[in-house]
């Protein structure tokens, strides 16, 4: 019984610490905008004229 | 380089089909210069992967661009007002761009430092439309970002009134309602998990000294955020609605809570049970879900503008000198003289001292036709200045001026509308019915066993409260409103939903709501007038600014030739010498006809003295609107600040007898609606523009109906994109339907209820039943919510045209 109520603290600390990282992303702005970000990791880096259609 | 060809593809910028002469770079169509200027800016640059990312993105720069559009920002204290962070060699301007619409617009204004060495980076934050720019101000000045923004099609917004503060207001509170909802997921989920000895009844059985209360403790210690944070806004809205002797939705919610959350204390602490809090904190999770999705707001739209917001932020002013400096509206002062140039709006009455004044006021009196005003007159706030730069003496500060006294004047504030929402009424049945119900199994179980009693009573109120209907009402306006959304009608909150079901009256504006702003059909009726002079014609009209000149000059096409001798008289008409020939439009007294009526929307033509005939320019009905005044299952009246000459074409069009009502001014409009409402009526109000805004402020559901949502709207309940409005029978039906699901929805929850009831009354209510009636029946309510959404946007939407995407 005691490994039960050991695992129990483990598991709600583990989930805690999600827990605060999400208050944590919220506060900070990360879900204020979930179209920019989504949409700038497809940009290619090119610094040299690339062909125009 | 640059040469004209006639054709009809696409523009290579904008994608808009290139009507007549188009202009031609890089074997490239352009449909105007200034798409092809915007792409010439590009190539420069190597930005033309902007057009590879989607095709033809691109903005449509407006026919004219004006040079001091911008100097204001030069004036250090206005240019503040945007300037997010600022260090001798880096500074940050945050600039709301309306125009942003697609991935592309990301990557060109994210792209910036390419186009001008002094910006080290910029970012875009898509849901608000805000760019921030970062810059070094040593090579690059405000004014000269905006200026660069606005030639690659980008042009910031900037009023006074859509301050900085309140936007970073709305973020915050968005954002902690999400960390609520978190709080409430994560805390329901564990208490949930460790409530599973009770559901399986193991809770007695004790194992190396250890028992399920332990579970219990931790229960109530994740309880505790969930009912203090999360859930506070219900006991906090409560107090007020009980302060204000006004019983709404929250309080019998609030009542459910603190009885739940008591009695769970109560067995914990004394060993008797494991208490509800698996149901209570679901309860707000649910709740807040439901409540967040209702309430999703359009980031970038503003429902609440003002006058204010139409206004320029800061005026030109002249100095003793000569000069001219920038300084803040609210700043100017009796006896400054302040200069406003073509197309800007007039922020304080003046008196009239240099230029050719010439005013339209349709936005103060919805009177279409320009007034000229005479030097050493006064002019206006409000009105538009149409015909080259004035200069004014300032007779009245900003406060003071005609037309803000106007809009503080009381029938112009935004009142309190008579709320109606049935789902408070029903709320205020059912609430009423609970309580009887747990009184009386109270009163029943006394005398028998006063424990039994005081458990059937507070599982009474624990299984019962009105949560399900409101989870019924939030979730299924929620889906309604997103529908409603994707089509092009935004809601200013899901409350109008609600009263949009209930109108019984529609009143139109005419000019710009039922008839297209711009649009007008231009018919020539007389002799017919040779190409050569009909040449010099459409060169006298390409150079005026008068709205009938733009209308023929529209229809006329671009003028080739340039006239020397030109001469417009405002009030009149336009005078021209070419081709040895004297060339005369304008009024029929101006050509010298003495016998034609005088009729506002026409434009007489004489050469060399002799009347040829005469252009009638008329506004043209929207498509399909007359399907849809004709579809509408009630009254329908037309106010206009328009004189009546349009009655015949109108009546010809709408074949059906509506109420007409011209030379309406904003005040009158208000009253209309007024009178309507106190016969009892429930009006709609369908406008465009600020001389309605007073109208749609006092109706119960006031729509504003722009072009497109960059566009300044007027305050109002709803904006609704022009192209949809043929569909607002269709709307409205969706709405009463979303009422009558709401109902469906609440029986559904009811039959829960009672099962609960019965559980409850005869005091054998377990956590094990709480625990799958609760979610069981919030699921069974979400899911049919959600069907039947899906049904009202099958059966109630017909397009009857094809819907543009839309772009918001």
């Amino acid at each position: 019984m005691i490994v039960i109520v050991f695992l129990l603290i483990i598991s709600l600390l583990v989930a805690t610490g999600f827990l605060i990282a999400f208050i944590w992303g919220s506060k900070t702005g990360q879900f204020d905008d979930n179209f920019t970000p989504a949409h700038k990791v497809l940009f290619d880096q090119t610094n040299q004229p690339t062909e125009n259609k | 380089m640059q040469q004209r060809t006639i054709n009809t593809t696409q523009c290579f910028h904008c994608g808009d089909q290139c009507i007549g002469a188009s202009v031609v770079f890089d074997e490239k169509a352009f449909c105007c210069k200034g798409c092809s200027s915007v792409y010439q800016i590009l190539n420069k640059s190597n930005l033309c992967d902007y057009y590879n990312i989607h095709d033809a993105s691109g903005v449509k720069l407006p026919e004219v661009l004006d040079q001091q559009k911008f100097a204001f920002l030069d004036n250090a204290a206005i240019a503040a007002n945007y300037i997010v962070f600022s260090k001798p060699n880096q500074s940050a301007v945050k600039f709301y761009l309306p125009q942003i619409h697609c991935s592309s617009c990301i990557w060109l204004l994210e792209n910036l430092q390419k186009v001008h060495t002094g910006i080290y980076f910029s970012s875009v934050h898509f849901p608000t439309k805000e760019a921030t720019v970062h810059f070094n101000p040593a090579s690059i000045s405000i004014r000269a970002i905006a200026e660069l923004l606005a030639s690659i099609g980008y042009e910031p917004y900037i009023t006074m009134d859509d301050g900085q503060a309140t936007k970073r207001h709305q973020k915050m509170v968005s954002r902690t309602a999400l960390v609520k909802i978190g709080i409430a997921g994560f805390c329901f989920a564990n208490i949930m998990m460790l409530s599973f000895p009770e559901y399986l009844g193991l809770e007695t059985i004790t194992v190396d000294g250890l028992n399920a209360t332990l579970f219990r403790y931790i229960n109530l210690l994740l309880a505790l955020p969930v009912l203090l944070y999360s859930g506070s806004e219900f006991f906090i809205n409560s107090w007020f609605s009980v302060k204000q002797r006004r019983l709404n939705i929250d309080a019998p919610i609030a009542l459910a809570l603190a009885v739940t959350f008591s009695r769970s204390v109560y067995e914990i602490t004394t060993g008797t049970g494991g208490g509800y809090l698996d149901s209570m904190s679901g309860i707000i999770f649910f709740m807040l879900l439901g409540r967040s999705f209702q309430t999703k707001t359009f980031a970038d739209l503003s429902f609440n503008r003002d006058f204010k917001s139409y206004f320029p932020v800061a005026v030109c002013l002249v100095n003793q000198n000569g000069t001219t400096t920038y300084k803040p509206v609210q700043d100017v002062q009796v006896d400054d003289t302040i200069r406003i140039r073509s197309n800007e709006v007039i922020p304080v009455d003046g008196m009239h001292i240099l230029g050719k004044a010439e005013i339209d006021y349709s936005f103060v009196t919805g009177e279409n036709e320009p007034t000229s005003v005479p030097i050493g007159d006064l002019v206006y706030a409000g009105g538009k200045q149409l015909n080259g730069p004035i200069d004014l003496l300032v007779v009245k500060p900003f406060s003071q001026s005609n037309f803000t006294r106007l809009w503080n004047n009381d029938a112009f504030k935004k009142t309190d509308k008579n709320i109606y929402s049935y789902t408070t009424v029903i709320s205020n049945y059912f609430s009423l019915v609970v309580l009887t119900v747990a009184f009386s199994s109270f009163v029943y179980w006394y005398d028998t066993n006063t424990a039994f009693a005081w458990q059937a009573m507070t599982a009474v109120l624990i299984v019962a409260c009105p949560c399900a209907l409101l989870i019924t009402a939030t979730f299924t306006e929620g889906f309604v409103l997103n529908i409603f959304s994707k089509h092009g009608l935004f809601l200013k909150n899901a409350q109008v939903l609600q009263t949009i079901a209930a109108i019984d009256q529609v009143v139109f504006d005419k000019t710009g709501t039922l008839t297209y702003p711009h649009a007008s059909s231009v018919t020539y009726s007389g002799e017919p007038i040779a190409p050569k002079d009909l040449q010099v014609i459409t060169a006298m009209v390409a150079q005026s600014l008068h709205p009938l000149s733009k209308a023929i000059s529209k229809e006329l096409g671009e003028a080739n030739i340039i006239l020397e001798h030109v001469k417009e008289i405002a009030g009149a008409g336009i005078e021209a010498w070419e081709n040895e020939a004297h060339y005369k439009i304008g009024s029929a007294k101006f050509v010298g006809n003495e016998l034609a009526e005088a009729a506002g929307s026409e434009v007489w033509v004489s050469i060399d003295q002799i009347i040829y005939g005469k252009f009638i320019v008329q506004n043209i009905l929207r498509a399909h609107v007359n399907r849809l005044i004709h579809e509408l299952p009630y009254p329908v009246s037309v106010l206009s600040g328009d004189n009546n000459r349009s009655e015949q074409y109108l009546k010809a069009q709408l074949h059906r007898p509506i109420g007409y009502h011209f030379n309406q001014s904003p005040e009158a409009k208000l009253q209309f609606i007024n009178a309507l409402q106190a016969n009892g009526q429930s009006v709609m109000m369908v406008g465009d523009g600020l001389n309605d805004a007073g109208a749609l402020s006092k109706s119960d559901v006031g729509i504003a109906v722009v072009d497109n949502t960059i566009q300044f709207s007027p305050a109002s309940d709803a904006i609704m994109l022009s192209e949809q409005l043929p569909l607002l029978d269709q709307y409205i039906k969706a709405a009463q339907w979303s009422k009558r699901l709401i109902k469906t929805t609440f029986v559904i929850s009811t039959l829960y209820n009672v099962i609960g009831l019965y559980f409850s009354v005869t005091a054998q209510m377990s956590p094990l039943v709480a625990a799958i009636l609760m979610p069981s029946s919030t699921f069974t309510i979400v899911f049919s919510t959600m069907i039947g959404s899906a049904l009202i946007q099958k059966f109630c939407f017909k397009p009857i045209i094809d819907l543009k995407p839309t772009r918001l």
